[in-house]
């Protein structure tokens, strides 16, 4: 999907939301596999977000300020052993641009309801 | 549809990932690959369903981030100056191409065989143990269960004339010895190839001491697995929990046993101690666990190393660890070293009379080295060449 000045692809503005959620659950960091199955969940999806689309969209998350991340203590997965996980986290800019996604979502939503009134 | 459709398909999407991933910065590279491995790893623990469905869902995942997966190499390429704009658009149809081209035969083979899928993983080959065999095979071979269990001690010798004699030896030390791994990287097989051990008396039709560079005794035992085991293995590159080996101090400063060698290069030492060990026995170790010059002691903890790189250095831990250790110290050049701990769990009953003594209340192995060396093992995870045993079975009694 190419990309218009400013603006997030959809999926970028998902993850947006989706970790805006996340924390306001409790959930400050998480993990990519563990934000693609909670995409999955929203939409009612059962596939996960492919391994390119995915990582790919972090990325570029990060680069552009939404997201910050690190590696987790190296001790929990080897204590666990298990592969470390990259953990990311909303910055304040991410909180703002998934206010704005969600924003727009709606907009869009009334946009079409306006165009499509129910008929009785 | 088995586990090992899954574990094929896990082997898809890690080889996919390093070939998507080469070329670039070991940072970028490294991340990628260790983020995939850990999606990987929480997938196949957490998503449930039929085989043939988390099969699906790999490869379902895999395929369909391709054209990402490309996108972002090329970025990244552009990035760090790999890849110049004017060849871009040749190179990035050729490759497409080629990953399509390799992706539709991967999906269509019949992986209901017992056979690893090899198409992407750059480090994965399939494997014969007796193809290996450089002609050398024994002619005569006794494999009997050894009465005794693990409780006795395992020894092996070569004797001249060809003839092997192995004594009380679980069958995965022999694979081990064999493929010249260590036991870290071996993976796979059933419990009783560590359990149960055996004699083996063979005979071989020539001399098994390795020479010019030859080690007819592997290639012979390689073919004994294969025969009377019914041995099947095959290599691959697994992301697997790692060291890194750092420098601790921010001042670069060594520990008061990390020393730079005088010695600029072992090669003649080296030599001439091959022609004398070609003319009679090893000479005895040296008192106190020192290393002769070039080359090492391994002891019970101890370690000592004359004029070794700190690559070298860091396979040695990795034994001593089970884990493979990444030297990502920097330091070029030849080092003695030398690591004293206590190890845990203490060694049962009386040492050898020559070796040096435990101190009970000494450090321990990570300890030692940051203490010691000045340099310090920090948990990751990393590329590990593997074996993997794919079947293998008790030999029918002679």
């Amino acid at each position: 999907m190419r990309r218009k000045p400013g603006q997030l692809v959809p999926l970028e503005a998902a993850i947006c939301v989706c970790a805006a959620r996340l924390h306001r659950k409790g959930t400050r960091e998480f993990h990519g596999y563990e934000i693609a199955k909670h995409l999955a969940e929203e939409s009612d999806h059962r596939l996960l977000t492919a391994y390119g689309t995915l990582y790919r969209a972090l990325g570029r998350l990060e680069a552009m300020g939404l997201l910050e991340s690190r590696w987790e203590d190296p001790h929990i997965p080897a204590r666990e052993n298990r592969p470390g996980r990259r953990l990311y986290v909303l910055t304040a800019e991410g909180e703002v641009a998934a206010r704005e996604a969600r924003k727009a979502a709606t907009a869009k939503l009334v946009r079409r309801a306006v165009r499509k009134p129910v008929t009785t | 549809m088995t586990a090992l459709q899954i574990r094929s398909a896990a082997s898809l999407v890690r080889g996919w990932t390093r070939l998507c991933t080469s070329r670039l910065p070991a940072s970028v590279r490294e991340r990628r690959r260790a983020e995939v491995e850990s999606d990987l790893w929480e997938s196949l623990r957490n998503e449930g369903g039929s085989t043939p469905a988390v099969v699906l869902h790999l490869l379902a995942r895999l395929v369909l981030g391709i054209p990402d997966d490309l996108g972002w190499w090329i970025e990244q390429a552009l990035v760090a100056g790999v890849l110049r704009r004017q060849t871009l658009v040749v190179s990035g149809r050729f490759v497409g191409m080629a990953i399509v081209l390799g992706t539709l035969w991967a999906i269509g083979q019949d992986i209901t065989r017992d056979r690893a899928i090899v198409v992407f993983a750059p480090g994965l080959t399939a494997q014969s143990p007796a193809n290996n065999s450089a002609g050398v095979r024994f002619e005569v071979i006794s494999v009997k269960p050894n009465p005794t269990g693990r409780a006795g001690w395992t020894q092996t010798r070569v004797l001249p004339g060809g003839r092997y004699i192995a004594t009380n030896i679980p069958i995965r030390l022999l694979i081990g010895q064999t493929y010249q791994v260590q036991s870290y990287r071996l993976i796979g097989g059933p419990a009783w190839i560590e359990t149960d051990a055996f004699d083996i008396v063979a005979t071989a039709d020539r001399d098994l001491s390795p020479a010019n560079g030859q080690r007819p005794l592997n290639d012979a035992l390689k073919a004994l697995l294969a025969e009377r085991f019914k041995l099947k293995i095959h290599t691959e590159t697994r992301q697997l929990p790692a060291y890194n080996l750092v420098v601790a101090r921010g001042d670069k400063k060594f520990g008061p046993n990390l020393i730079r060698s005088e010695r600029t290069d072992c090669a003649a030492i080296l030599a001439e101690v091959a022609a004398r060990a070609a003319g009679g026995p090893p000479p005895p170790p040296l008192p106190g666990g020192q290393a002769p010059p070039c080359g090492g002691f391994n002891g019970i903890g101890v370690l000592s190393l004359d004029s070794a790189t700190l690559l070298r250095f860091s396979d040695v831990l990795s034994a001593e660890l089970n884990r493979k250790v990444f030297d990502r110290t920097g330091l070029n050049g030849l080092f003695n070293v030398r690591l004293t701990w206590t190890p845990d769990p203490l060694p049962p009953g009386p040492l050898p009379p020559d070796a040096p003594p435990i101190d009970p209340n000494g450090p321990s192995l990570f300890t030692a080295v940051q203490e010691q060396l000045g340099l310090t093992l920090e948990s990751t995870t990393g590329p590990v060449d593997v074996v993997v045993i794919d079947s293998v079975e008790r030999p029918e009694p002679n």
